[in-house]
């Protein structure tokens, strides 16, 4: 049954009656009026159930987001664009900010100093700005305790801030503290590598002592065998000694001989090791260098009944520069050994050379050298340690001579000459060295120096006075045989006091002083001596075993014309006379001479001067007019047997106050 | 441009108009009609013999505006008679192309440029995203092309739904019309006039046109719990409550109309995109700005033009005529005022409406909205 809406009833019951009947017209009026009132009806009804169903979800959204304000621990504000508070949330009620309680319409930059404030307020110009989120820092004390405060300001709607601010002590005092270990750890690690850097100069301290004190060793070793050396010789020179005594003498040579090589190969690995030794390059010839080492081996292999053949498997420079000396060296020890460890068979050496490939190495030949033997071998095990210092081919039936220092010292040899060793090897079947080095090529027309002993000397009479003094009879004895041949006029004493007797009655040309005697020393000797204007043409070459207290060398050998020190090198001795009385001996004086000389008894340590460091060092204190600084730093430089050259024209300046001189010196 | 309009109903046929004076030289004919009739074709061939050269389009509806005159259940026809401009058309099956997209894409792609002004849309209403459809078309087209049109709509039923593409009405397709010449004249304008309510509801389920979930929670509960009764009217019921979507934090919203339900999925299909991520609201209409917003897009036409334009195309939502009920012609009288007496009036209720919001803004698919295309040839 059709259902009138209820106002439409009663407006129509009110304004027509009760048993109102509209016409047909009227009717369809009616029943759009009844479909309209219906319709509305229906339409408010369910905008008031949106509108309540609306306003139930606002109300939970608005719970829910409470409750999670309260979760976080962190202080909500709602600012204005100025700072003002519109509204905020938190849970920290022990918070400074919540001392005050009525927070809304204050400005958050009030809560605070002035400085946070104006952090504040920067930060807030800058959100409302850029509509970006910004994040600031700030701390202040709070009873005595220093709070970290982190705002983080976000934009709201468009003119609106959400500030979050969170107290960030605890992470900041985590900080803190992983700052502090990681700072501790810092200062560990520069405390051990301190210690580290110590540690390695302490090393490289005691390395150097003990180079220092190998090579004044092997000084001492000498000075006594020097004399045992050259008086034997003398001795067996003697016409009358019968023959036996003659062959034991003989003996004494030979032992004396292999004991110097002894020594001498300690010598010379401890300047390898000490990385003293320096090249000393020049031009030679190649082929006449080989032929002289292959001879010196032929007397080898032919005293064991061995072969030796040379072989040259690609043509051959004919003129080469390097330092023969220690090319010549590592080939004698190579092939001595060879020949040492071979039984049966024979010895060969074979060398090529080879162009460098490289532009900026075009000028260098690589030379190879090999030396194979048909001797006993080492084993692989061995082949790794072979080249260490103190190791031998471990065989009784081979009980060499040496100490085993030879393959260590010729593989810093080559080291020394950029070039590198290695060995082959199969046990009874033999081995085979092979070491290359780079040297340059020469022009085929440049000519190679003379050898050593092929100077020629131009023959000249001398008539030059002689004084030796020496406290020991048998040095005296073994000067005078020496310098005997030359033709000088020797004359002799003791000591100093001697000495000064002598010149009374007569002035030499030249004195060879020794520094330790007894009564009056060389010091004191050439002091007297220099302070009398009568001798003032007196050359002295002062004369003193490296023994002596350093200090009192230091001082002789700077009071001296010049200085040489013992075991003496006859060769030296020669052309330090040569120069300081300004004559030139004959080559047969030289050779005869050559009698008191024993093998490679030059000046032990090749000269050097100090790093540059110390160098820059002796440039400063001459600049601060510092002279006895440099004296201190000459007194330390003594110590280094490389630099006693360099610390006497260092001291003799240092003594006139040389200025000028001590610069050049240094800077060159 | 002449024009000539009739009407035809159940009861009362052709009415008083009398169709058929612009006679052979009529190029188009505009066809608006319920579902019923368009889908029974039974006046068309009436038509084709008053208008034997003319070419036959339009579509089904939610309510046909003749004049100022919404009518249900009617056929309403505009015969248009131009003087200086040319009309191809393109019609392509929905289910030839993998999506609405590539179907907007082959209509721009296909529809001949040369010369073309405008292009007029008219698609099945429930098998179509309108957004990637209109999105397919615009980025085919040369810039300077205008488009409009709408979505073709079946009452309240969500049902079935026509396009009269050169006199035959079919489902599950696309036309586009396009008006070729330099004296065609085009304006238009689109307004909707709801209003958002409630909390903001981020989108936190969807697929394209296709929403789960509010905020992790079904958005088909949400719906039934705001309609209370009416849920099991819905889709139709779904109108009064359409979406505001905001795509990003500063975007301007789109609306966006409920076309279909699935209880199984527990999902709720839409005419447009409701991407994740973004923002929605409920919005309830306001039966003042409804009216204010069918005048507003009036107005947005006559901005554009000089002089009273010769025909309006209003296509309007249903959405809008479910909730204004009796009093739906309000909007069109709006329109009416706005444009003057010499303007032809027609259109439908649609199930979408396809326009630019503003001259500058660029072409898009609106739900809940009126949107009028003038036409005049200069």
């Amino acid at each position: 049954m059709y259902k009138i809406h209820s106002l439409l009833k009663r407006q129509l019951k009110k304004y027509f009656g009760e048993n109102f009947t509209p016409d047909l017209k009227l009717k369809d009026f009616i029943e759009s009026v009844d479909s309209a009132y219906k319709e509305f009806d229906s339409d408010r009804a369910m905008l008031e159930r949106a509108l309540e169903l609306s306003s139930q979800e606002l109300v939970q959204a608005n719970t829910n987001m409470r409750t999670i304000f309260q979760a976080i621990p962190d202080l909500l504000f709602r600012l204005d664009k100025y700072g003002t508070i519109l509204d905020y949330e938190g849970s920290q009620v022990n918070n400074f900010y919540f001392r005050d309680k009525n927070l809304r319409g204050k400005n958050i930059q009030d809560f605070s100093s002035n400085s946070i404030g104006e952090k504040f307020k920067a930060a807030i110009n800058e959100v409302v700005l850029n509509n970006s989120i910004k994040t600031i820092e700030y701390n202040f004390e709070i009873e005595n305790l220093v709070q970290h405060y982190e705002a983080r300001l976000i934009p709201h709607n468009t003119d609106q801030i959400i500030v979050m601010i969170r107290n960030i002590t605890d992470r900041k005092k985590t900080e803190e503290e992983l700052n502090k270990y990681r700072n501790r750890l810092e200062e560990i690690v520069k405390e051990r590598t301190i210690q580290l850097s110590n540690a390695k100069e302490q090393a490289e301290a005691a390395n150097q002592a003990k180079s220092t004190f190998l090579s004044n060793m092997s000084h001492e070793l000498r000075t006594p065998l020097n004399a045992i050396m050259g008086y034997t010789q003398i001795l067996k020179k003697s016409s009358n000694i019968p023959q036996k005594e003659k062959e034991q003498l003989n003996v004494i040579i030979d032992s004396g001989k292999h004991l110097l090589s002894l020594i001498n190969e300690i010598l010379d690995l401890s300047t390898v090791e000490a990385k003293k030794e320096k090249l000393n390059k020049s031009v030679f010839n190649f082929s006449s260098f080989i032929n002289e080492v292959v001879s010196s081996v032929k007397i080898m292999t032919s005293e064991k009944n061995l072969s030796l053949s040379y072989v040259e498997l690609t043509p051959m420079p004919k003129m080469i520069v390097g330092d023969m000396k220690k090319i010549k060296q590592v080939l004698l020890n190579l092939l001595s050994n060879a020949v040492k460890y071979t039984v049966k068979g024979g010895v060969e050496l074979r060398i090529s050379a080879s162009e460098k490939n490289s532009i900026e190495k075009s000028h260098m030949h690589t030379l190879s050298f090999e030396i194979h033997d048909t001797g006993i071998g080492i084993s692989k095990d061995y082949l790794d340690e072979i080249f260490e210092p103190f190791t031998r081919v471990n065989n009784q039936q081979f009980i060499a001579e040496g100490i085993g220092l030879g393959l260590s010292i010729s593989k810093g040899l080559i080291a020394l000459m950029g070039g590198r060793i290695f060995v082959s090897s199969e046990v009874g079947k033999g081995s085979v060295f092979t070491f290359e080095i780079d040297i340059e090529k020469v022009e085929e027309s440049t000519s190679s120096p003379k050898h050593d002993d092929e100077f020629e000397f131009i023959s000249e009479p001398i008539n030059k006075n002689i004084l030796i003094v020496d406290d020991i009879t048998t040095n005296q004895e073994m000067l005078i045989y020496a310098l005997k041949p030359t033709g000088l006029q020797i004359s002799t004493a003791f000591n100093g006091k001697e000495t000064l007797e002598h010149l009374k009655n007569s002035v030499p040309d030249l004195i060879l002083m020794d520094l330790l005697m007894p009564e009056m020393d060389g010091i004191d000797a050439v002091k007297k001596i220099r302070k009398d204007s009568l001798y003032k043409n007196v050359k002295i070459l002062g004369i003193s075993a490296a023994i002596a207290d350093q200090q009192k060398v230091r001082e002789f050998s700077l009071l001296c014309d010049d200085f040489i020190s013992k075991p003496l090198n006859v060769n030296l001795l020669l052309s330090k006379i040569e120069k300081l009385l300004d004559i030139k001996f004959t080559s047969e004086d030289k050779n005869i001479a050559s009698i008191g000389k024993t093998d490679q008894t030059e000046m032990p340590v090749n000269q050097s001067n100090p790093p540059r460091k110390i160098l820059d060092q002796i440039i400063k204190k001459v600049n601060l007019g510092d002279f006895k600084g440099i004296n201190q730093i000459a007194a330390a430089l003594y110590t280094n047997p490389e630099y006693v050259e360099f610390t006497r024209l260092l001291e003799v300046m240092t003594k006139n106050f040389d200025e000028e001189g001590i610069l050049k010196l240094c800077k060159e | 441009m002449i024009t000539e309009q009739s009407k035809w109903t159940k009861s009362e046929g052709w009415g008083s108009t009398n169709p058929g004076s612009l006679g052979k030289e009529t190029q188009l004919v505009i066809l608006f009609g319920s579902t019923e009739n368009i889908r029974e074709m039974n006046q068309f061939d009436f038509i084709k013999e008053v208008y034997p050269n003319a070419f036959l389009w339009g579509g089904s509806t939610a309510g046909e505006i003749f004049q100022t005159q919404v009518t249900d259940d009617s056929l309403i026809m505009t015969a248009i008679k131009f003087e200086k401009t040319d009309l191809k058309s393109i019609c392509i099956e929905i289910e030839s192309m993998k999506n609405s997209f590539e179907i907007g894409s082959h209509l721009g792609k296909n529809i001949d440029h040369n010369g073309l002004v405008h292009l007029f849309v008219l698609s099945d209403g429930l098998l179509i995203n309108g957004s990637e459809l209109v999105a397919g078309i615009t980025q085919n087209l040369p810039a300077n092309v205008t488009v409009t049109g709408g979505l073709c709509g079946d009452g309240d039923k969500f049902n079935e739904t026509y396009v009269v593409c050169n006199g035959i009405s079919k489902k599950g397709v696309v036309s586009a019309l396009g008006l070729y010449g330099n004296n065609i004249k085009i304006s238009y304008g689109s307004l909707g006039g709801w209003d958002p309510f409630g909390p903001e509801r981020l989108i936190t389920k969807s697929d394209s046109n296709i929403l789960y979930e509010f905020d992790n929670k079904s958005a088909l509960e949400l719906y039934k719990k705001y309609l209370g009764d009416h849920a099991k009217e819905l889709p139709a019921s779904g109108l009064l409550f359409p979406l505001s979507i905001r795509l990003s934090e500063s975007g301007e919203g789109v609306v966006r109309t409920i076309l279909g339900i699935d209880e199984e999925n527990q999902s709720m299909i839409f005419a447009g995109d409701v991407p994740e991520g973004s923002y929605a609201r409920l919005m309830k209409a306001n039966f003042d700005r409804l009216i204010d917003g069918a005048s507003g897009a009036a107005k947005a036409c006559e901005s554009l033009t000089a002089r009273e334009p010769d025909l309006a195309i209003l296509i309007s939502c249903v959405g809008r005529k479910m909730v204004l009920k009796q009093r739906i012609e309000e909007e069109v009288e709006a329109v009416k005022d706005v444009l003057g007496n010499k303007t032809a009036l027609c259109g439908f209720y649609s199930y979408g409406e396809i326009s630019p919001f503003n001259p500058s803004a660029k072409c898009e698919f609106h739900n809940q909205s009126m949107t009028i295309t003038t036409i005049s040839e200069l």
